[in-house]
């Protein structure tokens, strides 16, 4: 089970991919890559020189979900969220709460602007999002992720201490996946994590 | 200058206008005058120009004939008469014949027994008296300047200027002679006073127009007034002459003066005109017989001397009997008007303009029928605002004290319009008022129910009806005073009553006002809270979050033990305080209601739902709603919520039996009650009274009761409605909802 996972860590930090390599992360047969990738359904480029064939991650991971092969091996086995929120101690809560069992990758940001950033690098499948932030609104972040190809199947969860439900309502209506009010029952966060996770991507 | 002055100057211009263009003298007259004074006068050639003129050569040979008849039948000729009479008796002639010619005296002769106003017939009686009596004084004078035959021509002339205003205002003459007729006063101060010119002065005016010699001119400028207002340049013997003429055939009745003073001052003419006053009497029995004379050479008239004198005593007793009957008919109209004003003093002594309009009115009515001395009589008002009638009456059934008050079905006609522009004074009451008919005691009284308006203008109609006899009073001059008292109090009273009603509008307007501005003051408090809270709950959630969470992670750890059980205590009062700050907030932020047709069993449905999952499990209710209150156009989810909070509440107090919860609609009051009773522990008459203020609770610090109740007033309030608590008899407490059937309507407290 330990090699496994360190197995599964090692394609996660791969950028490009083998034939043999992706046969591996796609659990089929190298022969059914090569065809794929002959065929045009799967794109790459080949070694200047040789005809080694080399396929990029991003255009591996397209196709693997256009054709509903499971996303686990290749982003490995823990589900990464991203905490947002301008109250450290409220980070230091959550990272706490939904690392105290090993289940989550967890990175925290404080502002609008670095967890941008990090949604590029750290690619999270969850961010957790507090709704006052200091430079830009919680409602405004949710909308540029949402719009965007390349992260819209990431889920956001709303938190606040703000709670009329109008601002709620509006939250949803932004693209939000879920709205926990401050303060949570730990438990509850985790399960919710868990229950956006499991429902089908868009 | 006022306009009342510009107006009388104008007036006096249009008088002498019109003197300018009354006719002018003959030429022979003007060239009669302008040769005879000069000193050589051609006999021939005055002859020759009377002789141009036939009735006047007439008039002067008649002359001759009455001056001396021995003579009469040999002169024929017109130089003859001339030589005999003396120029200035000729020229006196002349005149006479010319003016009495313009004014056309002959033609217009009238009966003058009973009209008031200008006498024509009788004023040139006069005048000729005048004529002759001076001429007959001035024989007596021993003064050489007043000459017979000039005396003769000024008595005759002197009142022209009565003349002239009787020629150019005969209507307004007419009126200043009945004030003086009625007065007793010297005609030309009432002249002045209605026409703004008297009869001297027009007269005057006249005389310088026609270049009638100065003399002459003076004597009607000045006769009659005292003698030291007569400048020294005037011929003061002369006018007293004819003053004291005039004045003394005034005193004899001897035609028409248009004057009527006392008598003037005789005794200080004559001694002016050199007259012995001893001589007078005499001359009476001379003068009757000249005037009879003259009269006919002028062809006034042909009266013999005893017939004019018994004439002249005949007008003089009529004129007795007339001053006398006046003078009882002002002695009657003085004992009324006393009469009246003590009926104002009265009336007024017990009137109190504060009271209210139905106190005055009586006061009115009990006033009229008692100075009427009416057996019936009743009072109408209508109101000019809704034409509602109200009616009061007393007769011989019943007190006079505390008359019947009864209000009549509307009146939509005006009063006015039904009594006409006359006001239907002395109008009988069941032919314009037939409503009233049946109020009347007794059908032989409705004949004689008539009508008195005391004041039918635009904003008040009051009218009496009463059975008196009124005849013998003049309505206007003798009831006017007390009708416009009676009537001012009526003024007042509606004026007084209606500022009252302002007033109480400006209470009612002032009191809604209050209401929303504390209704106001409780919005923007609410709003101040709101984003106080708002804000609040950003930043204490933070905090408590972290509390709530780490003391959750603590008693995952510590579970089973002490510790484990104190994190649980924390977790769980950072939860309670949260949702405490979520009260707080939602309280603040409830926001308009919206209003759509709800069913009330479904309302009522939901809050139990909302009930239930408070308290954990099911309540026992008894719901009964009214057929008429089973729908209602309300925010539902609002309702439900208030209704909610009574539930728990209701829960809470422990009752003894099944709460019962009543819904009914009272439609008259445009109301819908919500009643929800439980028989529990009940509440003190403080909790009674701050039930639905935030915080307030009566039980021990640590079972907060949060702002549940709070919450439902805010809700129910934002529908327009009340909620209340009382006590329910029996025990325990009853919750109360009001809320308006049409919540358009603002305010159903």
């Amino acid at each position: 089970m330990a090699s496994g996972e360190a197995k599964q860590n090692q394609w996660a930090d791969k950028k490009v991919f083998t034939t043999g390599e992706a046969a591996q992360v796609c659990k089929v047969s190298q022969q059914t890559i090569i065809r794929c990738f002959d065929s045009g359904r799967l794109t790459g480029f080949r070694v200047p020189g040789s005809k080694f064939r080399r396929i990029p991650r991003a255009e591996l991971m397209r196709f693997m979900k256009t054709n509903g092969i499971p996303l686990d091996s290749i982003e490995g086995g823990r589900k990464r969220v991203l905490i947002v929120d301008d109250d450290e101690a409220i980070n230091g809560l959550l990272v706490d709460v939904l690392t105290r069992d090993g289940q989550f990758e967890v990175e925290t940001a404080l502002t609008g602007y670095e967890a941008g950033l990090l949604t590029e690098s750290f690619k999270p499948h969850v961010i957790i999002l507090d709704y006052m932030l200091p430079d830009i609104n919680g409602n405004v972040v949710c909308e540029r992720i949402k719009n965007r190809e390349s992260t819209r199947d990431i889920k956001i969860l709303f938190i606040s201490g703000v709670v009329d439900e109008q601002e709620i309502r509006a939250l949803l209506e932004s693209g939000a996946d879920d709205f926990i009010k401050k303060p949570f029952d730990i438990d509850d966060i985790a399960s919710r994590i868990h229950d956006l996770l499991e429902s089908p991507a868009v | 200058m006022t306009d009342r002055q510009a107006d009388r100057a104008r007036q006096i211009e249009t008088i002498l206008q019109q003197v300018d263009r009354l006719p002018t003298l003959s030429p022979i007259a003007a060239r009669l005058l302008e040769v005879t004074d000069v000193d050589d006068v051609d006999l021939a050639q005055v002859a020759q120009l009377i002789e141009t003129d036939v009735a006047l050569s007439a008039t002067v040979l008649k002359l001759v004939r009455a001056a001396d008849l021995g003579l009469s039948h040999r002169i024929t000729s017109v130089k003859q008469a001339i030589m005999l009479l003396g120029l200035d008796t000729v020229r006196s002639a002349v005149l006479s014949v010319e003016v009495l010619d313009l004014f056309e005296v002959r033609s217009s002769a009238q009966d003058l027994s009973t009209q008031t106003g200008f006498d024509n017939h009788g004023f040139w009686k006069h005048a000729v008296a005048v004529a002759c009596a001076s001429q007959l004084l001035a024989k007596e004078s021993s003064d050489p300047e007043v000459e017979p035959d000039m005396a003769f021509l000024a008595g005759l002339l002197h009142g022209l200027g009565k003349l002239v205003l009787h020629m150019v205002l005969p209507q307004a003459y007419d009126r200043a002679l009945a004030i003086a007729e009625q007065k007793h006063a010297k005609g030309a101060s009432v002249e002045r006073a209605i026409l703004g010119i008297d009869h001297h002065t027009v007269g005057r005016r006249l005389a310088d127009r026609w270049g009638l010699p100065h003399w002459l001119r003076d004597v009607i400028w000045f006769n009659g007034q005292p003698l030291e207002a007569v400048p020294g340049s005037a011929p003061r013997s002369m006018i007293a002459t004819v003053s004291l003429a005039s004045a003394w055939c005034q005193k004899h009745h001897l035609g028409w003066s248009g004057d009527f003073a006392a008598d003037a001052p005789i005794g200080s003419f004559a001694e002016a005109a050199s007259i012995p006053a001893a001589k007078l009497p005499d001359l009476v029995q001379h003068l009757l017989e000249d005037i009879v004379d003259r009269e006919s050479i002028i062809g006034l008239g042909s009266e013999t001397p005893p017939e004019a004198l018994l004439q002249a005593i005949a007008r003089a007793n009529q004129r007795l009997g007339s001053l006398n009957a006046s003078l009882e008919k002002q002695a009657r109209a003085g004992r009324r008007r006393e009469l009246i004003a003590r009926y104002t003093a009265t009336f007024l002594d017990q009137l109190d303009c504060g009271q209210p309009m139905e106190k005055t009115l009586a006061s009115i009515r009990r006033s009229a029928a008692s100075l009427f001395g009416a057996t019936y009589c009743g009072i109408v008002w209508r109101s000019s605002t809704d034409g509602s009638c109200r009616f009061m009456h007393a007769g011989a059934s019943c007190d006079d004290e505390h008359p019947h008050a009864v209000t009549l079905p509307l009146m939509k006609q005006r009063l006015r319009e039904i009594l006409g522009p006359s006001g239907g004074m002395g109008v009988a009451a069941s032919s314009v008022l037939p409503c009233l008919d049946s109020f009347f005691d007794g059908a032989a009284e409705v004949e004689s129910v008539r009508v008195f308006p005391i004041a039918i203008d635009d904003d008040i109609e009051v009218i009496l009806i009463h059975n008196a006899e009124l005849s013998g009073w003049n309505e206007r001059t003798d009831l006017g005073p007390m009708r416009s008292v009676w009537a001012s109090s009526v003024r007042a009273a509606s004026v007084i009553n209606r500022s009252r009603g302002l007033e109480d509008d400006l209470a009612t307007a002032n009191r809604a006002l209050g209401e929303m501005q504390s209704e106001l003051a409780e919005r923007a408090s609410m709003a101040r809270l709101g984003e106080m809270t708002a804000g609040a709950a950003h930043e204490m959630n933070n905090p408590l979050a972290v509390i709530h969470g780490r003391a959750q992670m603590l008693c995952s750890k510590l579970e089973g033990t002490e510790l484990g059980g104190c994190a649980a205590a924390i977790a769980a009062s950072a939860a309670d305080l949260s949702d405490l700050i979520t009260d707080l907030n939602v309280l603040a932020r409830m926001s308009e209601p919206t209003l759509a047709l709800s069913d009330a069993t479904e309302v009522v449905r939901d809050a139990l739902a909302l009930a239930t999952d408070r308290i954990g499990h099911p309540i026992e209710v008894e719901v009964e709603i009214d057929a008429e209150a089973g729908s209602m156009v309300t925010d539902r989810k609002l309702l439900a919520h208030a209704l909610e909070e009574l539930f728990v509440n209701a829960h809470e107090a422990c009752s003894a039996e099944k709460v019962r919860m009543r819904v009914h609609a009272d439609p008259d009051a445009g109301r819908l009650y919500f009643r929800i009773e439980d028989r529990g522990c009940g509440l003190s008459e403080k909790a009674l009274r701050h039930a639905f203020d935030p915080f307030f609770s009566e039980k021990p610090a640590g079972r907060q009761r949060g702002f549940g109740l709070a919450k439902a007033r805010r809700g129910i309030e934002l529908l327009g409605g009340r909620i209340w608590v009382e006590a329910r008899q029996g025990g325990g407490t009853a919750a109360c909802i009001a809320l308006n059937l049409d919540p358009s309507i603002a305010s159903a407290a």
